[in-house]
């Protein structure tokens, strides 16, 4: 059975200008929640947002129970996130969808992340620990660099403002990593434009990999059909999946970033 | 509790309680029956089916208003024979009553899979005539009621299952069109499907959903639906299923009284899974609260003293 719960809010604390880190307590999602899935919460229901907003597992804390999601305010629904305080509870269901493909034989993992598309990154680099290489780009400010730069063996940022790191786009990072040793998989996450060029990369270098991708959701768990995303299917015919049981975690040869 | 009895019947279809899921909003059942055991529920109506398989809208599917969503899926489902073979025996080993729901293209579509359901396990069919979603679909039939008329009447001599019609509410006037169904031979009416309606993105000057246009559902149409409810009741002599943005038993029971024999559960399932078993609960605890013995007793029962 799947798990609808009402989770205490640890922590919800805004870790840059409209960006927050939530903490939430749930020992049996925690147990459960594996890289790449996502939380669907209810953020006021009728009386605020209507729909569940999906937010994806950024990393857990085991030993204390708590998973956290770091979401940026957008609209009304996370608005209403961002104004819980820690202490009450929340309406959560989850963990939902296909997380990120994670190996333990693979010797050396790329984790390519943009904005937001850092968060989910977080719980790979706990998992694959010194065995991956991370490349974070921002706009500006960064974050959640030293929650990943603590457990990854490698860690380069780039801003798009010269800020901190590289000057420019993260992909500008990601050639020499992927010419330089082999690596097993890349694992992305991030804006269109920004996916569309690792897959790219990925492709001139013959090296595999996933991508996370974000649609609007109704359910949240496959039976009402509004977060579809063009894919191809096993025999290269294209169709539509749904980002929030097929995915969101897709494998480069059934994405569509164009469709 | 135990002597409330739930039970409604719907043109010699038995339910063991008149709460039903909407079709679309439910998938084929198995998404929430990880949730809960779908055989508590009155009877599930699948996803809308199509004569052969359909893909659907491009996205973006969906926009969310006040107290309510937009969606414009497009009929996106297998077909009816891959419905038969790969979804519907799983469902009857639930031990739920399961209602298809379809939609065509033709007048010959729908007998041809009125036919088919006919030889199979579901215990009524749902005659979709208001998609708002496919341009070329329902909504030429659902509108004019003559072609209501000749619709149901065709589709009714295809089979022998119970048949109900789901009516639009994007007609000029919907007790016509239920009247037309009615004389078309409808054992049933539901109603009422999503209203047509669109948004607009400001920043990217487009509208939000690909297709432009999209169904309205949610809370926000509720009072709309309790009316249409209410006048068609009034209306016809066949049984009634309401639907329209209930996501609470108060709402259930606001349209048994106003006429319906059953209710549909939409939209509140994406917001609650357990949605519609709470409804149950609630119509339940009203009825022993207010000393009633029988669902029945309470379907229409409201006194209007003045106006309509």
């Amino acid at each position: 059975m799947k798990l609808v719960d009402k989770c205490l809010i640890v922590e919800n604390s805004e870790i840059q200008e409209n960006i927050f880190r939530m903490k939430i307590l749930s020992p049996q999602m925690c147990s459960i929640a594996r890289a790449g899935q996502f939380l669907h919460i209810k953020c006021g229901g009728n009386k605020h947002a209507l729909l569940r907003r999906p937010i994806s597992l950024s990393y857990r804390l085991a030993g204390e129970d708590t998973l956290v999601i770091v979401y940026r305010v957008e609209g009304q629904g996370t608005q209403f996130l961002s104004e819980q305080k820690p202490g009450v509870k929340i309406d959560v269901m989850g963990p939902l969808g296909r997380g990120f493909a994670v190996d333990q034989e693979y010797g050396r993992v790329v984790l390519v992340g943009g904005g937001m598309g850092v968060a989910p990154l977080a719980e790979l680099a706990r998992v694959y620990g010194n065995k991956c290489t991370a490349l974070l780009g921002y706009r500006s400010e960064p974050f959640l660099t030293r929650e990943i730069g603590a457990e990854a063996g490698k860690l380069l940022v780039a801003t798009e403002d010269g800020s901190e790191g590289h000057r420019g786009f993260v992909t500008d990072l990601l050639p020499r990593e992927l010419s330089e040793q082999t690596i097993d998989l890349v694992y992305c996450c991030g804006p269109r434009p920004m996916m569309k060029r690792v897959l790219d990369i990925c492709r001139t270098h013959g090296v595999r990999c996933q991508l996370s991708l974000e649609e609007r959701m109704g359910c949240g768990i496959g039976a009402c059909l509004v977060c579809s995303c063009a894919t191809r299917d096993k025999n290269g015919n294209p169709g539509y999946s749904r980002v929030c049981v097929d995915g969101p975690v897709f494998w480069d040869d059934e994405v569509m970033l164009d469709g | 509790m135990d002597n409330v009895n739930l039970e409604v019947d719907i043109a010699g279809l038995k339910l063991k309680n008149p709460v039903i899921t909407a079709s679309g909003t439910f998938g084929f059942g198995k998404e929430y029956g990880e949730f809960y055991d779908i055989s508590r529920l009155g009877a599930i109506v699948v996803k809308g089916l199509t004569l052969n398989p359909r893909l659907g809208n491009p996205p973006p599917r969906v926009a969310e208003t006040p107290a309510g969503m937009i969606n414009s899926v497009g009929l996106q489902n297998p077909g009816v024979d891959r419905f038969l073979e790969d979804e519907l025996p799983g469902l009857l080993d639930k031990g739920v009553c399961v209602i298809a729901n379809i939609n065509g293209n033709t007048i010959e579509d729908y007998c041809r899979m009125m036919e088919k359901l006919d030889r199979s396990g579901v215990s009524a069919v749902e005659l979709n005539l208001s998609c708002p979603n496919v341009k070329e679909g329902g909504m030429a039939f659902g509108v004019e009621p003559e072609m209501v008329c000749a619709a149901t009447r065709e589709v009714r001599t295809a089979g022998e299952k119970p048949l109900i019609v789901k009516l639009s509410p994007n007609v000029k006037d919907i007790v016509e069109i239920a009247l037309a169904a009615q004389e078309g031979g409808a054992d049933a009416l539901s109603l009422i499907n999503t209203l047509l309606v669109m948004d607009i993105d400001i920043k990217t000057r487009r509208p939000t959903l690909a297709n432009i246009f999209g169904g309205l559902s949610g809370p926000a149409v509720k009072p709309v639906a309790l009316r249409m409810v209410y006048q068609v009741c009034g209306a016809v002599g066949i049984p009634v299923i309401g639907m329209g943005g209930i996501s609470d038993w108060r709402d259930a029971v606001q349209f048994l009284l106003a006429g319906a024999r059953a209710v549909a559960v939409g939209t509140a399932n994406f917001v609650n899974p357990y949605a519609p078993l709470e409804i149950i609960d609630g119509i339940e605890r009203y009825l022993t609260e207010t000393g009633f013995s029988s669902v029945n007793d309470i379907i229409g029962n409201i006194s209007v003293t003045s106006g309509q």
